[in-house]
């Protein structure tokens, strides 16, 4: 068992926490809005404990202090504000413990607490995910770690709780630029199937059929497999939600611009996900791009 | 039981073991090639025939495949007194392979249809190692009975044979394909490009990501080979640009956007000008990581 804190019970934290709780360890949670770390504790408190802490400070140093502090939330600027000042989360962690962030942030922010967490005795590693809400209600998430072996050591056994697959990338950092390497290969992927299949369509295909066809060859992808028939069928009010692909998107785009490495593609699919979001679909699966293509011109 | 007649025509990389297959399944099967010496080399090796122009070799069969380049190539040997409608004989049917525009499909098979011959446009995908393990995807446009008849011919090289529509169908097909993998190559390759300018081991990265949401069979077989330079193999730039081109005509006459298809066409059209033709289609990697 190891005393644990879990910061942020947004769609991921929440089913991320419970994993640990029920895999035995004692969890105290934190949330922004108090009333999801209330429902969560009645969830799932249990002999091993389970608890809520009113700022993520007092999450961090419940009970003698954790051992792992785990946070998941929203963007660097909600990474900053849970992990920094008297309140955070760094305030309230011992030293010698291990704080993991899932967060999908900047490899920027990642080293930056990395060096804060380093002058304080605290390893840190940063570990977003893969897999969506599904994943980790499942308990199959991809994380991408990136840190020190000898704390990734540590919490690889307590984040295999929720994780199917956790590798460690290479040192603070890595892990937010794998991320970035999965959204890039995304974001084109779902592009090129929008314009395959809005082609099907004028060309008077029977789209289901193509991909039936097509799917077995090259042009397979699991994009082409899990949402290519919800995109013929116009349904997008589920998955992976615009305004989080975007942020990605952002990440990824200025950290090219510090590294060299050319976007070409990435950047137009940036901007027909700017266009997305002026239909009123930020909140849309990311597959809605071929709603640019399908609407009445 | 006799078997049947039929002629290949058009013995490139993908036709030469697509009529041999055709031979094995126990075809009578004749050959053309451009080149004779191809089509000598082939009956040496099949103990079929060969013809001195396409209606020689059209002459007397049941069916015709052809699988030659584009769509010049293909109105050379299908039109004119040399070509394979002037030789077909009537009720017979043609099967043509060659990834060309829907407009020739429906052209030549105007053509065909004037004389009384069938006509089914029937590209195919799995590259040559699909083809000369009889292991290709084949995409077909035609009518009913006319599939129907050419299906068995085309089991012979294929492991999944699809009607998909009226003539033209089946080439519209292949063009969703095209685009398809385009945008997704492209994709891929600036991931890859970004991951090694990132600093991370590219390998494990695929090793990681290849299990979700950016799983594709490019990730999973062109992945590592683009960022160890390794394109000297596989579907030729030259050949993905000529299908892209098919695409763009198509979608400017049918109304559909295709954005990054058109820019990465023009990606391929400078990997061609820098490196050549025949480097594989993940040579899109080399812009990025050359710059």
């Amino acid at each position: 068992m190891t005393k644990a804190a879990f910061i942020g019970l947004g769609v991921m934290g929440y089913p991320m926490a419970g994993h640990l709780a029920q895999n035995g360890h004692d969890v105290t949670v934190y949330n922004r809005t108090a009333a999801k770390a209330e429902a969560w504790v009645k969830e799932y408190a249990g002999e091993h404990g389970g608890g809520a802490a009113d700022t993520p400070a007092k999450a961090a140093a419940n009970a003698g202090g954790a051992d792992i502090v785990f946070s998941c939330v929203g963007n660097d600027d909600d990474l900053r504000s849970v992990v920094y000042g008297d309140d955070g989360i760094l305030a309230g962690m011992k030293k010698g413990a291990i704080y993991c962030d899932h967060t999908t942030a900047s490899a920027t922010v990642a080293r930056e607490i990395g060096e804060a967490a380093a002058e304080l005795g605290i390893g840190f590693l940063d570990g977003p995910v893969s897999g969506g809400q599904a994943g980790a209600e499942n308990g199959a998430l991809t994380v991408m770690v990136g840190g020190d072996e000898k704390d990734f050591d540590v919490i690889k056994p307590v984040a295999d709780s929720y994780g199917k697959a956790v590798t460690l990338m290479g040192p603070v950092g890595a892990g937010q630029l794998t991320k970035a390497v999965n959204q890039i290969c995304i974001a084109g992927l779902v592009q090129g199937l929008s314009e395959g299949l809005a082609f099907a369509d004028k060309a008077g295909l029977d789209a289901n059929k193509v991909v039936e066809v097509i799917s077995k060859g090259a042009a397979q992808s699991w994009q082409m497999d899990n949402r290519a028939e919800t995109m013929i069928n116009d349904e997008f009010e589920f998955g992976f939600a615009v305004q989080w692909m975007r942020k990605d998107m952002g990440i990824a785009m200025a950290e090219a611009r510090s590294n060299g490495a050319l976007l070409p593609a990435t950047a137009l699919v940036d901007q027909l996900y700017g266009e997305v979001v002026a239909m009123g679909g930020s909140r849309w699966d990311t597959s809605s791009l071929i709603r640019l293509l399908t609407r009445e011109a | 039981m006799s078997s049947t007649k039929a002629a290949f025509v058009g013995l490139g990389n993908m036709g030469y073991p697509m009529a041999g297959h055709l031979a094995n399944a126990d075809f009578d099967v004749t050959v053309y090639n451009r080149t004779a010496a191809k089509a000598e080399a082939w009956v040496k090796e099949y103990a079929g025939a060969s013809a001195a122009t396409p209606a020689k070799a059209a002459a007397g069969c049941a069916i015709v495949m052809t699988c030659v380049g584009n769509d010049d190539d293909l109105r050379s040997i299908m039109l004119g007194d040399d070509g394979v409608i002037a030789g077909a004989e009537k009720s017979s049917l043609i099967i043509d392979h060659t990834t060309a525009s829907a407009i020739a499909a429906r052209e030549i098979a105007e053509a065909a249809g004037d004389k009384g011959v069938g006509f089914l446009d029937g590209p195919v995908s799995g590259g040559q190692e699909g083809a000369e393990k009889g292991q290709l995807t084949v995409m077909v446009g035609g009518s009913e009975d006319d599939f129907a008849t050419g299906e068995a011919a085309m089991q012979s090289f294929a492991k999944a044979v699809t009607h998909m529509g009226p003539v033209g169908s089946g080439q519209l097909t292949k063009m969703v394909n095209q685009i398809c993998c385009a945008s997704m190559i492209q994709a891929l390759a600036e991931g890859m490009n970004f991951a090694i300018k990132a600093g991370l081991d590219a390998h494990q990265v695929v090793d990681v990501i290849s299990k979700g949401a950016a799983q594709s069979w490019q990730m999973e077989n062109r992945g590592k080979t683009m960022v160890d330079g390794k394109f000297d193999f596989g579907f030729a730039c030259d050949w993905m640009r000529k299908d892209l081109d098919i695409c763009l005509d198509e979608a400017r006459a049918n109304g559909a956007q295709i954005p990054l298809t058109a820019l990465v066409e023009t990606f391929y059209a400078r990997v061609q000008a820098r490196d050549g033709d025949r480097l594989d289609n993940s040579a899109l990697y080399k812009l990025l990581s050359d710059a």
